[in-house]
């Protein structure tokens, strides 16, 4: 079977911001993303995790045009997102937000909070509009949609915002939807509806998802694939299952070991020393961003960056997959350890 | 006897809304709980109203707080100043920004040892000794609090609150919004000083998970009302309301993550209308016309496990039954 063509492809995506003069500092390039490459398929979601600072909202922001490129290239349905507005290409993109109290006009109805992209990009007349944003809510579970049209934000709950935000992102069919932590200011016992609400667009809208999150313990219930990124880079890619059964990188088995378990007989284990202590010191310009927190960091981790590569052949192990990627020099040792 | 013991509590929000509904807890000297419940479900006006420091509209209707043979609910502001931070302190929400952005570590410290009456030479070496206590450098006592990042704020503002030893200490979401290495540490952090310091902690979450990491008891509250209250291994592991079952059914868990999470279909009722059965009724799969009509007590059912549930006795059949797809979202969005 042909695999449908990439929905996304982002080739070598580099964004640098310059810092001012600060207390401590005389004003550096930060490389908030760092040479990033992956794509989507239709149908598929990418999980990105990180933690602040990571610079998994820079990246979300570069796909949906928020940002400008400081290099590589964005490609949606193999066009190129460039920094011309690009009203045709931005239709395919569409995003939601963290926060659906506020990302939403407090004083627009439901129905013209969804209305409002198709009277941005200018598409059918009033009838076709409602019919199109009423439509859209029933998509998103807010049923019956024409009961939702004419209410306001203030009437709805947390969850029935976030799905209004949905509505509006899904209104216009977009190719990729790309959601910024969208369940982590709901309360979880609304999470999963939205999570499954989100996955269900997916597949039967043929659309791309990526999916942004801090919070690793969703990832499992949403993702295809996901992608561990640290200081701007990935550092770990593959299957979401793998990836969190197995993990390979010490950042990423260390940020697993860190999410609290709801099961009080379980101890928590000590995180190691050098992962805490090394939290504020500069990785070296030249080797793996993770060396100064790492407990297995060695000397070439600080003098060449390690390229995100497949796990070589002769480690491969049991469940093992060619597409989970890896960046770390040490990476014979941990796969050894796992045999 | 109990350090802290509260008693039918009601707090109510411009004589209308009714955040508190009557809730009954105890911490024992040294011991830790925790009040777990989603938002609007009186977690953090509880902690508030324990040390009588609601916001003006919020007022404490009925009920007594009994702490170390007072009741902090009726005694007089002055009395309280000789409690808050001396013997009870407070780790406010939004811990981060509650330093004072314009004044160095030191001079928070010396302000607090000031107004509560410390001499300032011993306030500054206690200071040092609770900074190294929390690894920060004492150091930052020169620095501003932007200077630092979100855990070594968070590390200094539980060394300030330490400043005077106290016996309790009352936290609201002190780890929300760290990452989850920096939670980590901080719930680590929390959990040595406890032991070292014979400290109770009433400790405020909504992540059921950081609650099983620190606490030994646990109070699940719904619409101002105490559901189900009891050691965190019994209450987490064998839930008897179907609020708590649901509820850590919506959790995920990192050791299981191909485990399908559910949510829980409707609403919490509004807070200012007064309910004729129980607070869940609208929302639990297993209501009976009883639970619209009749409002359970928090009765017990073992030793020191107390639940609100006309059904509670079935518990084993309900958890069985809280399995079935479907069962909770009942075709309704939330």
């Amino acid at each position: 079977m042909n695999q449908p063509f990439p929905a996304l492809e982002v080739h070598a995506v580099r964004k640098h911001f310059r810092t001012g003069r600060q207390v401590f500092s005389r004003g550096t390039v930060v490389p908030a993303v760092d040479d990033i490459s992956f794509e989507v398929r239709p149908g598929r979601v990418l999980g990105i995790v990180g933690e602040s600072g990571s610079g998994k909202s820079t990246l979300a922001n570069l796909l949906v045009g928020l940002e400008t490129l400081s290099g590589g290239e964005i490609l949606i349905d193999g066009r190129g997102l460039t920094r011309r507005r690009n009203t045709a290409l931005r239709r395919d993109v569409q995003m939601v937000f963290q926060d659906p109290f506020g990302s939403i006009n407090p004083r627009f109805t439901v129905g013209r909070t969804v209305e409002e992209p198709l009277l941005i990009h200018r598409l059918g007349d009033a009838t076709e509009r409602r019919q199109r944003a009423i439509a859209a809510l029933e998509d998103a579970e807010l049923r019956p949609g024409t009961a939702f049209f004419d209410r306001q934000p203030h009437e709805l709950s947390g969850g029935q915002r976030q799905r209004v935000a949905i509505a509006r992102a899904i209104v216009l069919r977009p190719k990729l939807l790309v959601a910024d932590e969208p369940v982590s200011m709901l309360d979880v016992s609304v999470r999963a509806g939205i999570l499954r609400l989100l996955r269900r667009l997916v597949l039967d809208g043929g659309m791309a998802m990526v999916f942004i999150t801090h919070d690793l313990s969703i990832a499992g219930s949403i993702c295809d694939d996901l992608a561990v990124m640290y200081r701007g880079r990935f550092v770990e890619y593959g299957p979401v299952l793998t990836v969190l059964r197995q993990p390979i990188h010490p950042y990423t088995a260390a940020l697993i070991a860190a999410v609290p378990v709801p099961d009080p007989t379980v101890v928590p284990e000590p995180l190691p020393a050098r992962l805490l202590a090394g939290a504020g010191v500069a990785p070296s310009e030249t080797g793996c961003r993770f060396h100064p927190r790492c407990g297995l960091a060695a000397p070439e981790c600080e003098a060449s960056p390690p390229p995100l590569a497949p796990i070589l052949p002769d480690h491969v192990v049991r469940n093992r997959v060619a597409s989970h990627l890896v960046a770390c020099h040490r990476i014979s040792e941990i796969v050894d350890g796992y045999a | 006897m109990a350090l802290l013991e509260i008693n039918d509590l009601i707090v109510e929000y411009g004589g209308a809304v009714r955040a508190v509904e009557g809730v009954s807890l105890a911490l024992e000297s040294g011991g830790s709980l925790g009040l777990v419940g989603e938002s609007g479900c009186g977690k953090s006006t509880l902690a508030l109203a324990t040390l009588r420091l609601l916001p003006p509209a919020g007022a404490i209707v009925a009920g007594t707080i009994r702490f170390e043979d007072q009741d902090l609910a009726t005694i007089s502001e002055r009395q309280l100043r000789a409690i808050r931070w001396r013997r009870a302190s407070y780790v406010p929400q939004s811990a981060q920004n509650s330093l004072v952005p314009v004044h160095s570590l030191r001079r928070q410290f010396l302000d607090t040892a000031d107004a509560h009456g410390m001499r300032r030479r011993d306030a500054e070496q206690e200071a040092v000794a609770l900074l190294r206590r929390v690894e920060l450098d004492p150091g930052v006592l020169d620095r501003y609090p932007h200077e630092l990042s979100g855990g070594m704020r968070q590390r200094a503002i539980i060394a300030l609150a330490l400043l005077f030893d106290p016996v309790l200490l009352v936290a609201d979401e002190p780890t929300t919004g760290l990452d989850v290495i920096v939670q980590r540490q901080t719930v680590t952090l929390l959990r040595d000083l406890r032991a070292e310091r014979q400290l109770a902690l009433l400790f405020i979450s909504h992540d059921i998970g950081v609650v099983a990491e620190l606490c030994d008891r646990v109070a699940v509250l719904y619409a101002g009302r105490v559901m189900e209250t009891g050691d965190t291994v019994q209450v987490l592991s064998e839930p008897c309301h179907p609020y708590t079952i649901g509820l850590r059914r919506s959790f995920p868990d990192i050791r299981d993550p191909e485990r399908p999470i559910t949510s829980i279909a409707g609403y919490p009722p509004r807070l200012s209308e007064t309910l004729a059965g129980c607070a869940f009724a609208s929302r639990c799969p297993f209501a009976q016309p009883i639970c619209r009509t009749q409002a359970p007590a928090l009765l017990p059912l073992t030793n020191g496990h107390a639940v609100a549930c006309h059904f509670a006795g079935d518990a084993v059949a309900m958890r069985r039954r809280a399995q079935t797809p479907g069962l909770w979202e009942g075709g309704l969005a939330a």
